[in-house]
């Protein structure tokens, strides 16, 4: 098992050891040793509990305290599982380490999960969804959300074929949450293909994509590399090979063959994006979907020198536009070679210099011919 | 003489390089909001002309082979440098009066003449230099696959795409040329024959 809590934390997590089985183990019957190890953990968190040093670490601890309650059930390696009756997938456990590390992990459960939580079993609960909390009010926060226009947001992703095809379905918590930053992709795609063939009875969220407990948003992610891996996570946990869910042609449910229009099809898929074409490029964010070959918005939209690539999958590399050995956007050109995005500037000027001089040379000497002419 | 297969071959080179060169430009020279034409049009066009250009080119060095047509250029050859720079030396300082009888051609006359032989180097030039050099470029480009990962610390692809990009400049510069002096020289021997 992974350590469970790090840094100031760890100290209190000695006694964790096999909890989550524990607490797997809790759903389907209580095994008598688990009683027990649950007591002594009780125990030892009335002690930890007991023992603060100064106030901030007394109200580190309390936040500790408030969350262990959860995680005494919820804590170990995520595990995204398809419910058998419902066809929906739960995620009911947490990976600490995971979730510390993403945006939301200084936040306590109940932040999110405010209603009916604090009883087991459960009863009426009520979680919180992105669009509660975002945009968000407090001064600093609400300058870091400005950007991202979550209005516009909302009103774009309403508009997608994910919103209107289960708009009917009841609104569930939290999607079918589509796993951690990074995590390879497509783990769910039998779970999905069940889903799909039973019809959906889940509305499309935002945290069907945007798995709250794991988000990481791109300005914190930076490497590009890692950028396109997190956000093509979402889109291939349904629309991977093999899926069934709208690929276009059901006889043929792959990648490949689906974008076999593009030039070089497998290294566009592997070096860009899919929002990088899927949604409207003007826009740094945007969660569109424009259908079938309208997601196509013209290829030098990458292929230019102002190349959208370094307005948004490289935004976050310092100087992603800078000329680099006469090369422009030469960040670009440490994981490839973009075609138009990398021209050359001595090269260029070259050009420019010898076609204006060939062209002067001809336009000269077919002046001297009418003038020798008209002298006869 | 001019036979009717390298006619054929030269007219239709000759759409294929201008259709080349202007696709080339539209990959190269696009803005984010800007083409001359669409720019998936101009890859197509660009690769399957660049293919039928290659195998075209391929298909003359045979004919020329087998007909012995390639003679033509080795006579062409002969001394064209030297015969290049004597007339260059013509159109600058004119004729030297010695042994001609005093009669100095005008300079325009003169400078027809020099263009005539540049036009020999440069369609000799487009076989043996440039046609070879942008279809084993081209190649690589077709199949980026194959170039190394990195060269010098960025994508592999880069060298190549500047050698092609040189090679097509060329090639654009010799077409300016090449069509300028046939205003000279005259097409009817490239239609008719003779
Ligand atoms: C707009 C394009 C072009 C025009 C108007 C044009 C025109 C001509 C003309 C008029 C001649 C005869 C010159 C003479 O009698 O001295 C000629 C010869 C020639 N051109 Fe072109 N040309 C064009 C493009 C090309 C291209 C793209 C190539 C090669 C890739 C090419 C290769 C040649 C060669 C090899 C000859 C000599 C043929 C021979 O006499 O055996 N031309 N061209």
């Amino acid at each position: 098992m992974q350590p469970l809590l790090s840094g100031r934390r760890a100290r209190n997590s000695f006694s964790l050891g096999n909890l989550a089985n524990c607490s797997l183990a809790l759903r389907s019957t209580l095994s008598s040793g688990c009683v027990l190890r649950l007591a002594a953990f009780a125990l030892l968190l009335i002690a930890a509990a007991l023992m603060p040093s100064d106030q901030a670490e007394a109200a580190g601890q309390a936040d500790f305290m408030k969350r262990m309650r959860c995680l005494a059930c919820h804590v170990g390696e995520s595990q995204h599982r398809l419910d058998g009756k419902e066809h929906i997938s739960k995620s009911s456990t947490i990976d600490m380490p995971q979730f510390e590390n993403a945006d939301h992990g200084k936040m306590l459960c109940a932040d999110c999960h405010s209603k009916g939580f604090t009883n087991f079993p459960h009863r009426n609960m009520k979680t919180e969804t992105c669009m509660d909390c975002h945009p968000r009010k407090e001064a600093k926060d609400a300058e870091a959300d400005k950007d991202y226009d979550f209005e516009r947001i909302n009103r774009e992703f309403e508009a997608t074929v994910h919103f209107t095809e289960y708009q009917h379905a009841k609104e569930r918590c939290c999607g079918t949450a589509v796993g951690k930053v990074g995590a390879e992709a497509g783990a769910g795609a039998a779970a999905n293909r069940k889903m799909r063939e039973t019809g959906a009875n889940q509305r499309f969220t935002c945290e069907h994509c945007h798995e709250p407990h794991y988000f990481k948003a791109t300005a914190h992610i930076k490497d590009p590399k890692l950028i396109l891996k997190n956000d093509n996570g979402p889109c291939l946990h349904c629309h991977m090979d093999g899926s069934s869910v709208a690929l276009k042609d059901p006889a043929k449910p792959n990648l490949l063959a689906a974008h076999a229009y593009l030039p070089y099809a497998d290294m566009h898929l592997k070096g860009t994006r899919c929002i990088d074409c899927h949604t409207s490029v003007t826009p740094t964010v945007a969660h569109d979907l424009p259908k079938g070959m309208k997601a196509d918005q013209g290829c030098n939209t990458c292929h230019s020198i102002d190349s959208i690539v370094v307005r948004r999958l490289y935004r976050y590399v310092d100087n992603a536009s800078a000329t680099e050995a006469g090369f422009h956007n030469a960040a670009l050109m440490k994981d490839g070679y973009v075609m138009g995005a990398n021209r050359q500037r001595w090269t260029d000027i070259a050009a420019y210099l010898l076609l204006s001089m060939g062209l002067v040379l001809v336009v000269a000497h077919g002046g001297w011919r009418v003038f020798a002419r008209k002298r006869k | 003489m001019t036979p009717l297969w390298l006619r054929l071959w030269h007219w239709t080179m000759a759409v294929l390089f201008t259709v080349l060169v202007v696709t080339g430009v539209v990959l190269t020279y696009s803005t984010s909001t800007f083409a001359l034409m669409n720019y998936a049009l101009a890859d197509t066009l660009h690769q399957v002309l660049g293919i039928a250009f290659s195998a075209l080119f391929v298909v003359f060095l045979l004919a020329s082979g087998v007909t012995g047509h390639w003679r033509r250029y080795q006579r062409l050859w002969k001394g064209l440098l030297s015969r290049i720079v004597k007339f260059g030396g013509y159109v600058l300082y004119g004729v030297p009066k010695k042994g001609n009888g005093g009669e100095t051609p005008p300079r325009i006359e003169l400078s027809r003449g020099l263009l005539i032989l540049v036009q020999h180097f440069l369609s000799i030039f487009s076989i043996a230099v440039l046609s070879p050099l942008l279809a084993i470029t081209g190649l690589v480009l077709l199949f980026p696959e194959y170039a190394p990962d990195q060269i010098a610390g960025l994508g592999g692809v880069w060298p190549f795409a500047i050698a092609h990009y040189w090679v097509g400049l060329l090639g654009a510069l010799f077409l300016l040329f090449h069509a300028y002096i046939a205003t000279i020289a005259g097409f009817r021997r490239m239609i008719k024959g003779r």
